[in-house]
């Protein structure tokens, strides 16, 4: 909101803060209204002066030139040549000496045009940046003042151009600051000034208003005041230089005399005003009521819309006339035709009008005063303001009598505010005097109360400050005029034990830096993401349930996205990982690893009688019945590329590999020693899809204490060439809560034992059907309590074994407790594996 | 074979041979056996030459058994010889054996030499987030002091992002917060308040926790971003006032971003604190002397605090007269960006491993 400091003057002194303005603003700023930024218009106008045309003659070598001898005030005449043709000899002027700098870094220097010296220029409105002139010609032309405007004037005085400007941010508690009065009596009680209130001078001669509008609020809740006055027999034409000024600094345009008194009184008393022509209404009648649904109405900025029923509406007999406090209707206001006007001075609660504008989108200086609260004691004021300057710029009979429906006038309740609470809130001893004093200071009745314990006083805020009704609200205002900075700072003991952090928090803040030390950075990505970039992706997300990962198939959707690739919450953490890996692939960061702790989204409906889920949100406290929301916390990481340093292109092998034993030793780091790997092969097998963004051929489910939690697999070829990514790219996603089930986990120490271990390896044709992990079954049975650990240490394809096999070696080391193992126990336990696994797969050992 | 060749296995002959001959045949072996210690060009080579004049069936072995055969009077002078001989035959061996020896580590080490200026295979953890690590720092911090983390759902219902928290349907202070919704009844939380009101609901005062977490808001421009990070702190008490308040920001604040900084409250308004203050600290940059970062003010906002509204303890069944309760909240990229210099917010979501790196 724009505040002009020399309008400010009109109510309280501001003048020393006119050279000066930071002094003002700091203190608006540390008293909570801030001061966002200060503006000077004048200086864009330094060396612009007022000049009286003396001479006009033709340039002697240009037809279209004159050359103008020109009074400017310094004693002696400065010759100008000039382009233009409207101004004539003696005319006042707007003259650009040398060293002025115009809008547009247009610089006036001495120079010669055609062979003649020309020290100045005589200015356009356009040149000026000035928005008058009717037509795009006439802006073209020189400005041309009133013959009575002062020559030598600083053209910035003259059009009181010489001012300050601030530009508030205003908190939504202090609608009363929305107005030049409003921040005048703050101004008045922070620095203890007396404040000027307009007191409106005219004569009321014509007949009553209700004689010539009938008018009824039929709605006194969502309107509980309404006052209006008729003016007859106006002259609507264009606003006086003073007026169009005042509105122009604020950055409003002027449209005529009536209208820009209606925005004159908003930004001076904070109260919106709305100008009928009483022709144009129907009756003429006016009423305050609910609208109709599907009701038809255009603003005057010529929207049309359709009312959907129930909106606060004024209406003449036939239809509405504006929506109240928003915007009024093409239907009914002010053209240049009109000479008697309804002027509608009321009050509408902030909600009704709110809503109003925001379901529509309609945005006015008029709701956004409105919806945050005006003053109803100000109807009256506001009216007579108006009607005081309407008949003194446009003449006409004002009503001898104005309507006013109040019928509850709004009561303010005294708080009691005890001083003692007042200083244990703020910590620092408070004098009850000094309290009082600035209550009084705020304009607030204060009324000292009989206690036993304490000094206290009742308080009556003033009607404009709607925002104090509790003790607290007057302990704040108390602390804002006293400074916050003599607000001392004191240490809260800790009294009590400190409870621990949330069980989720902990659980990823192990995960973290479990994955982190696999050298997986941490990736950061929106909680919602495009519908389609989504199920592009994902394709079948109604198959992950079966692999770990419990969600809908649906995403839940965002009503209002900021665009289409913001609409859904997310199902997976991997399309967004997924885009990251693009963007680093396509800056060249050609090999890298990912993940991401976040959460994922679903709804549930609620089943009846079903308590809620663990995680989700119910609308309200304690009612049920809505749609419900769950949240699962998921790992997800992602591995594109190798590095290719000296090393490691040495060896490579596939990096889906290197992402799952990042991932067993994170299992083996939360002491998970019970997990396998179940291939798409073998899921797709018992009944269930592959997702879809997998290769079919190289993903597994991992399988943690019998139950699915996740899975790993590389990208399916056919996305990767989608966005042609030349890189082998492995993903993987878990579920946090099925991995934190029981952390952390009690280690339990195995006994060392004294003997030696022995190794043993043996090799087996397998085929390609059967994954290698499945032989570690009949292993562990056959070898019992002696097997120590056993892994694949090698595989082989090819030379003579049988098409569709390969041979994979298996490497067991075997140790017991009691005794050394002599050879006999080895080929036991060794003719016992290769027993076993022939009976269960009908595999040969090699 | 030239030893051979002078020792034949003939006993007879040797035993013919006069002491004088045995002698100078002992001064030939001696001469040989020099030349070959001192040709041996290795320490491999050097030890043969050793077996092949000491070893069982050197050189010297021999010599003991011609001893054997000599008269007793040749034998004190033939035997002082041979140990003579032998003893500095032993000593010009230990003295080649060593030197050939540090010729060898010489070579062997020049060999073995790496170029250590290239690297080792990479072996690097992976960094955190940026905003992770200020929210870890935030925490860490807090933790001193008793606060304990609390997280909250991201979709939320509308009585604990709003209504709860003195922000009623159709009211002004929503326009503070541009707000995306997913039904007529759940948003997605438009800051991380509502964990205030299910923590109150949910247990018993006095309380310190924090919470941080994801939130949204629909405007979007170079400096906002419509998905973002917040962390709330609430304290509640019998007796907590506005110094309690700052005297926590400012040790917060302090341990943060470094011990000379200030903090500074501006009055403010949110609906859910009264009285209500903005906490800006004294540039931590410029150290107040006015730079890019604050504007050239020599202060940069931080976030918003002050004491818990009566009306939110109320909401969440608390009596606020035997309870008061301070809270404050920030975002955490901008303090990633106060922290760390960061320039443009599309890095915080890009996540690009060059960027992502640098917090290694």
């Amino acid at each position: 909101m724009k505040i002009s400091l020399k309008w400010l003057q009109d109510y309280v002194d501001v003048a020393d803060f006119l050279a000066q303005p930071e002094p003002l603003a700091e203190k608006l700023t540390a008293a909570g209204i801030e001061v966002e930024g200060i503006e000077r218009p004048g200086q864009a106008f330094a060396s612009v002066v007022v000049g009286h045309i003396k001479v006009k003659d033709r340039h002697p070598d240009a037809d279209k030139l004159t050359l103008c001898q020109v009074d400017v005030g310094s004693g002696g005449l400065q010759q100008i040549v000039c382009g233009a043709s409207n101004h004539q000899q003696g005319d006042k002027v707007v003259v650009a000496l040398p060293g002025a700098v115009l809008p547009g870094d247009f610089k006036i220097k001495v120079s010669k045009i055609r062979g003649v010296e020309s020290r100045g220029m005589l200015c356009s409105a356009s040149e000026l940046g000035l928005s008058e002139g009717e037509t795009a010609e006439a802006a073209k032309g020189i400005v041309i003042l009133p013959p009575q405007a002062p020559v030598g004037e600083s053209f910035a005085r003259y059009r009181e151009l010489d001012d300050v400007i601030f530009e508030l941010s205003v908190t939504p508690n202090r609608a009363d600051c929305l107005s030049h009065l409003g921040l005048a009596r703050e101004i008045g009680s922070l620095s203890e000034r007396p404040v000027r209130v307009p007191e409106p001078q005219f004569s009321a001669t014509g007949a009553p208003t209700q004689d010539l509008v009938a008018v009824e609020v039929l709605n006194a809740q969502l309107c509980p005041r309404y006052a209006g006055r008729v003016i007859r027999g106006v002259k609507v034409g264009p606003s006086p230089d003073w007026l169009k000024g005042r509105l122009e600094l604020l950055g409003l345009n002027s449209i005529n005399n009536v209208v820009d008194v209606t925005n004159f009184v908003m930004m001076e008393l904070g109260q919106p005003l709305h100008a009928f022509d009483v022709a144009r209404l129907a009756g003429p009648k006016i009423l305050v009521g609910e609208a109709k649904k599907g009701e038809k109405f255009t603003t005057l900025d010529k929207t049309e819309i359709v009312l959907k029923g129930g909106e606060l509406v004024i209406r003449d007999e036939e239809r509405p006339v504006a929506l109240a406090g928003v915007v009024g209707g093409l239907n009914s206001g002010v053209t240049d035709q009109s000479q008697d006007l309804f002027i509608e001075s009321a009050h509408f609660i902030p909600e009704s009008v709110r809503r109003t504008s925001r379901q529509y989108g309609i945005e006015t200086d008029s709701a956004y005063r409105f919806s945050r609260g005006t003053d109803p004691e100000m109807v009256e004021l506001a009216l007579n303001r108006a009607c005081e300057l309407i008949q003194k710029l446009a003449g006409g009979e004002v009503a001898e009598v104005y309507v006013d429906h109040y019928p509850s006038p709004l009561i303010r309740e005294a708080v009691a505010v005890h001083v003692d609470l007042v200083s244990q809130k703020l910590g620092y001893p408070v004098e009850a005097q000094e309290f009082a004093q600035m209550m009084t200071r705020l304009g607030c009745r204060v009324e000292p109360l009989v206690t036993s314990q304490s000094e206290a006083f009742a308080l009556v805020a003033p009607v404009y400050r709607w925002d104090l009704f509790q003790p607290v609200d007057f302990i704040e205002e108390f602390a804002r005029l006293k400074g916050y900075d003599q607000i001392p700072e004191s240490f809260p003991p800790l009294e009590h034990k400190p409870s621990p952090h949330a069980r989720e928090y902990l659980m990823q803040e192990t995960l973290s830096e479990l994955v982190r030390a696999q050298g997986y950075s941490q990736a950061v990505n929106y909680g919602f993401i495009g519908s389609e970039w989504s199920a592009d992706f994902l394709q079948n997300p109604e198959v992950l349930p079966a692999w770990g990962l419990e969600g809908a198939a649906e995403p839940v959707k965002v009503l209002n996205p900021l665009n289409v690739e913001l609409d859904v919450m997310r199902l997976s953490l991997l399309p967004g990982l997924y885009k990251n890996i693009l963007h680093n692939f396509r800056h060249s960061v050609e090999w890298g690893r990912l993940f991401e702790l976040g959460s994922v989204f679903q709804a549930k409906v609620p089943e009846p009688g079903k308590p809620a889920p663990a995680g989700s949100t119910e609308a309200s406290g304690p009612s049920v019945g809505h749609w419900e929301y769950v949240e699962r916390s998921r790992l997800s990481m992602v591995a594109w590329g190798q590095s290719e340093t000296l090393w490691h292109k040495k060896v490579s092998w596939p990096v889906v590999y290197d992402l799952k034993a990042a991932i067993e030793s994170l299992l083996l780091r939360l002491r998970l020693g019970g997990f396998h790997w179940r291939t798409a092969e073998e899921m797709k097998a018992q009944g269930q899809g592959v997702p879809g963004f997998l290769h079919p051929g190289k993903s597994a489910a991992l399988i943690l204490e019998g139950r699915p939690v996740g899975f790993v697999g590389s990208l399916h070829p056919l996305l990767l060439e989608r966005e042609k990514l030349r890189a082998d790219v492995s993903v993987a996603e878990l579920d946090v809560e099925s991995l934190m089930r029981g952390q952390p986990r009690a280690l339990k120490l195995k006994s060392l034992s004294p003997y030696p271990a022995v190794e043993r390896d043996l090799t087996f044709v397998v085929p390609h059907s059967v994954p290698a992990n499945r032989l570690f079954a009949e292993i562990k049975k056959a070898s019992g309590p002696l097997l120590q650990s056993v892994q694949v240490v090698d595989q082989f394809t090819g030379g003579d074994l049988p098409a569709g096999t390969r041979a994979l070696s298996y490497r067991m080391k075997l140790q017991d407790s009691q005794a050394t193992l002599s050879e006999e126990t080895l080929q036991k336990v060794q003719s016992q594996i290769i027993e076993l696994v022939k009976k269960k797969h009908s595999i040969s050992v090699r | 074979m030239r030893l051979r060749a002078i020792f034949q296995p003939d006993q007879r002959e040797f035993v013919t041979m006069a002491l004088t001959e045995h002698l100078a045949r002992l001064k030939e072996i001696e001469a040989q056996a020099q030349a070959d210690f001192t040709n041996a060009p290795g320490t491999k080579e050097l030890y043969d030459q050793k077996v092949r004049y000491f070893g069982k069936q050197g050189s010297f072995s021999e010599l003991m058994r011609v001893m054997g055969k000599l008269g007793p009077e040749d034998k004190p002078t033939f035997g002082k010889e041979v140990n003579e001989t032998k003893q500095r035959l032993e000593a010009l061996y230990n003295q080649q054996e060593s030197q050939l020896k540090s010729q060898e580590m010489a070579t062997r080490l020049a060999q073995e030499a790496l170029d250590l200026s290239l690297p080792g295979p990479e072996r690097s953890q992976g960094s955190r987030h940026p905003i992770s690590l200020v929210i870890n720092e935030v925490i860490s911090i807090l933790s001193r002091i008793g606060y304990s983390v609390r997280l909250g759902p991201q979709i939320e219902g509308d009585w604990f992002n709003f209504e709860a928290l003195n922000i009623p349907p159709d009211h002004p202070s929503r326009d503070l917060q541009d707000t995306f919704y997913v039904d007529d009844h759940h948003v997605l939380r438009t800051h991380t308040s509502p964990v205030q009101i299910h923590t109150l609901l949910n247990e018993i005062p006095p309380l310190r926790v924090l919470a941080p977490g994801s939130v949204f808001r629909c405007d979007s421009d170079v400096s906002h971003s419509p998905n973002f990070h917040q962390i709330e702190g609430m304290l509640v008490d019998r007796k907590v006032s506005m110094a309690d308040l700052k005297g926590t920001l400012s040790y917060f604040v302090k341990e943060l971003f470094g011990s000379s900084l200030k903090v500074r409250f501006r009055p403010s308004f949110f609906p859910f604190t009264e009285p209500s203050a903005e906490f800006d600290c004294s540039c931590p940059i410029c150290q107040g002397k006015g730079c890019r970062m604050c504007k050239h003010s020599g202060w940069v906002e931080i976030g918003g605090c002050g004491l818990i509204n009566p009306k939110v303890l109320m909401q969440a069944g608390l009596d606020p007269l035997e309870w008061q309760g301070l809270a404050f909240g920030f975002g955490i990229e901008r303090m990633a960006i106060i922290k760390y210099g960061v320039q443009d917010i599309r890095l915080f979501n890009e996540n690009d491993l060059r960027f992502l790196r640098q917090f290694e």
